[in-house]
């Protein structure tokens, strides 16, 4: 099939493509983009068809904000990534027991998550420095459940991960901090 | 002088560079500024690339969760951004790749289905993704991923080429021609109603 030409003898199609080369114009895909500035019947072509690009490219620099839940379900993983961190548990005559970063954050996060007044758990630091003399040292980082009374949540908190974590990780727990950094929503 | 470190809680305005060393440290707090600073461009590469909202957040997840697991490796010769990228645009091959059919013998090729998606699934994804992206699903991939970095996350044609591994030149050559394969599908796309489309294909 004869390619499309316009009235200069130009081909439409290598016009229009040239047209979306590179904003540098560095590109050497199309060869022949037809002619100079003064041929009205290219200017035309190529001003039309960046027009067009335009709006297609207006249309894919539109992001939408990544949804709030995979913010969550990206800083929950976090907590069990934990990049080699490990404190010894015991050490004895048959092997000593030792206890991931991650492993304490994640028992840290189920304890706080079945606390009363916590709608969802969104992070758990450990802080390992200290552990031999003040014990691991934790921040949990929740989501308060609808009108709870924040001051009795924080303790009921701490309490659960100091029993938690000390039981089955036979580990003492030393400064345990809370943050709020969001609330359920309202039933 | 001292060599201490700083001991500010690091915020909005903290630079990637002081963030990652922090995060290095096992910041997750300077970690979390990090996420929220580039998961909306990496977030959308993911949909773009993938057209499917729920695999885009699992790219986007598994890149988070990776870069924080191997944050000890980036060693800051490139933008952290490219660094996220790559790591997005890896994730994002490994489940385009699990969507494909298992490779046949070449000798049962014949009737093997076209792997583009067929008129109905066109429809749908028009539904979902909008005219735009549906027709960039119909964009060869190697085009279709140069013009997401470029378009989408906005890198310069440096970093595309810095992302994908390939020349300076490769890179613009794959963004025009995904400009144009783009261009080419959205037109005859309106040439083609989807009721027309989706009839031819019942």
């Amino acid at each position: 099939m004869a390619p499309d030409l316009l009235p200069c003898g130009a081909v439409a199609r290598d016009v229009a493509e040239g047209a979306l080369t590179p904003e540098d114009g560095a590109n050497d895909e199309v060869p022949n983009r037809g002619h100079g500035p003064s041929c009205p019947h290219c200017t035309r072509l190529r001003r039309q068809e960046r027009a067009r690009w335009s709006a297609v490219a207006a249309d894919l620099a539109h992001r939408e904000p990544p949804p709030a839940r995979l913010r969550r379900a990206v800083l929950r993983r976090l907590l069990t990534s934990g990049r080699g961190g490990s404190i010894e548990a015991s050490a004895g005559a048959r092997g000593r027991t030792t206890v991931a970063e991650g492993v304490l954050a994640d028992l840290a996060a189920r304890a706080a998550a079945g606390t009363g007044g916590v709608d969802d758990v969104l992070g758990v630091e450990v802080d390992l420095t200290d552990a031999d003399a003040i014990g691991v040292a934790l921040e949990v980082t929740v989501a308060l459940d609808w009108a709870r009374p924040l001051p009795q949540v924080a303790a009921a908190i701490r309490h659960a991960v100091r029993v938690h974590v000390g039981a089955i990780a036979e580990l003492g727990v030393g400064r345990i901090a809370v943050t709020f950094t969001d609330v359920g929503s309202a039933p | 002088m001292t060599s201490a470190e700083p001991r500010t809680t690091p915020g909005r305005w903290t630079g990637d560079e002081d963030l990652v060393g922090r995060s290095q440290r096992g910041d997750a707090k300077a970690f979390r500024i990090l996420y929220d600073r580039h998961s909306p461009a990496v977030h959308a590469v993911a949909t773009r690339v993938l057209e499917d909202r729920r695999d885009a957040e699992e790219a986007t997840q598994d890149t988070f969760v990776s870069a924080w697991r191997h944050l000890g490796r980036f060693r800051g010769d490139s933008a952290l951004s490219t660094w996220l990228h790559r790591i997005c645009l890896n994730r994002c091959t490994s489940i385009l790749r699990r969507r494909r059919p298992p490779e046949v013998a070449l000798d049962r090729v014949e009737g093997r289905p076209d792997r583009r998606p067929g008129p109905s699934e066109v429809v749908a994804l028009r539904h979902e993704v909008g005219e735009v992206g549906s027709a960039l699903a119909r964009v060869p991939e190697a085009a279709r991923i140069a013009l997401v970095l470029r378009e989408v996350a906005q890198l310069s044609y440096g970093e595309v080429a810095d992302v994908l591994g390939i020349t300076l030149t490769a890179a613009r050559s794959r963004i025009h021609r995904g400009r144009t394969a783009l261009l080419d599908e959205l037109g005859r796309r309106a040439d083609d109603p989807p009721d027309q489309e989706a009839r031819r294909g019942a």
